[in-house]
């Protein structure tokens, strides 16, 4: 009788077992903020149809050294399998290689794509190719970093979608430093830009510079470039604990700048004595956030971003309208909510 | 005199031809591969864009050439490029006509050149180290000068130096090819280049034959760095914006453009036709793999692959002429 239980038991075991591999939602989980993010983002595009033709679209990134743009070409991968469509991704070797940028477009306005997108490094430096890509008719979508007049000034007309507040993103972060530090009598800041020129730099800094002057115990000491490097950002991180060894908080404008100031203030002996905080939430910086090395980082998704303007070249080919000031949601990822943003990518 | 200076022009400076008809084997045997494998490649457009993109690399890398066949080399020209662009921007945005301002944008080049080849020339130090130390301060103005921020928006007629067209071809190839031909003349025919061969073949030898030996090296570095200058006003012109930060590496991938060309770093000898074809071969992988879909960084793992072969094939070549390639 005994052998009889033990084989119910395990018959149970194994009807369970099957049951819980059914796949879906067997109750109603929340949705993360990065699904909910996301769904948010495509709302605002609108439904965009699956090609009936085959589909080729062309994309220019920036550089694959930073994670955030191979997060955003997984994106577009993404995309290109739910859709159906080819998607050839490209990108320069370095940050700031505005000219082999400009000569990787150009090389595929040449190859008839059905649509290109760019995601540009400066305000101009792609405007030559876009104006060969307006002579050809190929429709082109870009973010609102392009100098628009300039480019239909050339001849171009690039759907630039909003995409990203970066004024907004450079805002968030500087905020949180700054009220932190007001609640323990104020202290002194400084900001380490991008690559100056850039529009999200000078965008990011620009907020970040409002933020702080809107906090009167709040002093902004300093205001560098960092031009998105890690050796950069370091070496002025040394700099600025040195000129004012009572910093409290920086404001970096990317997260490979704020984590190679953290390793700077960690080197000299000054952890958690200085908040920094980044934008881009690359994986790293999760991880240096759940340590508390890093106070925070201001995320929007580039996965989120690669297929929304995936969907918009893919909804441009087929000669759709697209809505000009779509915006992907930013969040701003500190110790408090860093496990619901697990899944963030 | 006019003898022995005459024997020099005949055994110095003929590279030999089917080093030449190799790298134009080379890179035909490249475009028919490409065009193989992918049917974008052969296209006019593309072609012109090849021409295009190798401009600026063309016009700098004879320059190059020339400091090499004098025993020389140029490591600032990418410092030279920023700060004439920079010059250049500047004046226009200060309302002086482009005209001009391209002028003035040589012109401050050619300064810079003269400055390199007095270092050389006046004070004997060796160019690796002159021009190492110049490129860092020709490129550290640009950044004061600009406090690293680009310059931008420029007449069109200017703009249409980097992405006009002549006709079916690029403007800026057109400006390399003119360039090149320049070059190769001064190079070949002139007193001054017969002179800087000579230099770089054998100094002593040049000095007692009355070469003016200082004086051409110091004119010698400042055609280079001229030519330098010109390359930064064509990216200036393409890309619509001077910055500081251009013309980064350009000056390793000149040196890789005259090495494949066949020029030896021994001096005494120049193909300028070499270095162009060195050049395009460089800027026909860029493209094509770019076409067919390799990532960038691939693409410089056969850049790289590609160099060291053509290297050794130079070098084989020579060997067998009984030629060291680094003969002192």
């Amino acid at each position: 009788m005994l052998r009889y239980e033990w084989l119910s038991g395990l018959i149970l075991l194994l009807v369970f077992w099957t049951l819980s591999l059914v796949p879906g939602r067997a109750s109603a989980e929340p949705l993360t903020p990065w699904e909910k993010a996301r769904a948010e983002t495509f709302a605002k595009l609108g439904e965009v149809p699956k090609p009936d033709a085959p589909t080729k679209i062309g994309t220019v990134l920036v550089t694959l050294s930073n994670p955030f743009w191979v997060s955003m070409k997984e994106g577009y991968e993404n995309a290109a399998r739910e859709f159906g469509v080819t998607i050839d991704v490209q990108a320069a070797p370095q940050e700031n290689s505005v000219a082999n940028q400009l000569n990787i477009l150009e090389n595929m306005v040449a190859k008839d794509y059905d649509a290109l997108c760019a995601h540009t490094i400066t305000a101009q430096n792609l405007i030559p190719a876009f104006v060969k890509a307006a002579r050809k008719g190929i429709p082109v979508v870009s973010d609102n970093r392009v100098d628009l007049p300039a480019a239909r000034e050339a001849g171009a007309d690039p759907i630039t979608l909003g995409l990203v507040d970066f004024y907004g993103q450079g805002r968030l972060g500087a905020e949180y430093i700054a009220r932190a530090l007001s609640e323990q009598g104020g202290g002194k800041v400084a900001i380490i830009e991008g690559l100056p020129g850039a529009p999200q730099s000078e965008a990011r800094t620009r907020g970040a510079k409002d933020a702080f002057a809107a906090f009167p115990d709040v002093e902004m000491v300093s205001s560098q470039p960092g031009n998105w490097d890690r050796a950069k950002a370091f070496s002025v991180t040394q700099n600025l604990i040195q000129a004012h060894p009572d910093l409290a908080g920086i404001q970096c404008a990317n997260d490979i700048m704020a984590l190679a100031a953290v390793e700077a203030i960690e080197a000299a002996g000054k952890s958690g004595r200085i908040m920094v905080v980044g934008i881009d939430l690359i994986p790293q910086g999760k991880e240096a956030i759940r340590e508390g090395r890093l106070a925070g980082s201001v995320a929007f998704s580039p996965f989120v971003i690669g297929e929304t303007v995936a969907r918009a070249a893919i909804a441009a080919a087929q000669g759709l309208k697209i809505p000009g000031d779509l915006e992907v949601v930013s969040v701003l990822a500190t110790k408090d909510n860093i496990d619901q943003l697990a899944d963030w990518k | 005199m006019q003898d022995a200076q005459a024997g020099f022009v005949k055994r110095v400076g003929r590279l030999n031809r089917h080093q030449r008809m190799g790298l134009l084997a080379f890179l035909a045997g490249l475009a028919i591969l490409f065009s193989l494998l992918s049917p974008h490649f052969p296209r006019w457009e593309n072609l012109s864009n090849v021409l295009l993109q190798s401009a600026v690399q063309i016009v700098v890398a004879v320059g190059m050439t020339l400091v090499v066949a004098a025993r020389g080399i140029d490591l600032s020209v990418g410092g030279v490029m920023a700060l004439s662009g920079i010059v250049t921007a500047g004046l226009m945005k200060a309302q002086w006509a482009w005209g001009l301002a391209l002028l003035a944008g040589l012109a401050s080049g050619a300064a810079m050149g003269a400055l390199n080849g007095m270092g050389v020339a006046l004070l004997g130090i060796h160019p690796f180290i002159v021009t190492l130390g110049t490129a860092g301060i020709f490129r550290a103005v640009a950044l004061i000068a600009t406090n690293a921020r680009p310059i931008y928006g420029f007449p069109l007629c200017f703009r249409a130096l980097g992405s006009g067209h002549w006709g079916p071809l690029p403007s800026s190839a057109l400006i390399a090819l003119a360039a090149s031909g320049f070059g190769a003349v001064v190079i070949a025919w002139t007193r001054f280049g017969t002179n800087a061969r000579a230099v770089g073949d054998h100094p002593e030898a040049a000095y007692r034959l009355g070469v003016p030996v200082e004086r051409t090296r110091i004119g010698i570095y400042t055609l280079c760095s001229t030519f330098a200058a010109l390359g930064g006003i064509i990216v200036t012109a393409r890309l619509n914006t001077a910055e500081a930060i251009a013309g980064m590496g350009i000056e390793l991938e000149a040196i890789a453009a005259v090495v494949m060309g066949g020029t030896s770093f021994a001096g005494g000898e120049a193909s300028v036709l070499g270095t162009l074809l060195g050049a395009l071969i460089i800027g026909t992988l860029a493209n094509g793999l770019t076409i067919i879909n390799v990532p960038t960084y691939y693409q410089q793992l056969v850049i790289g692959v590609v160099f060291m072969a053509a290297v050794l094939a130079d070098r084989l070549r020579r060997r067998s002429q009984h030629n060291d390639l680094f003969e002192t």
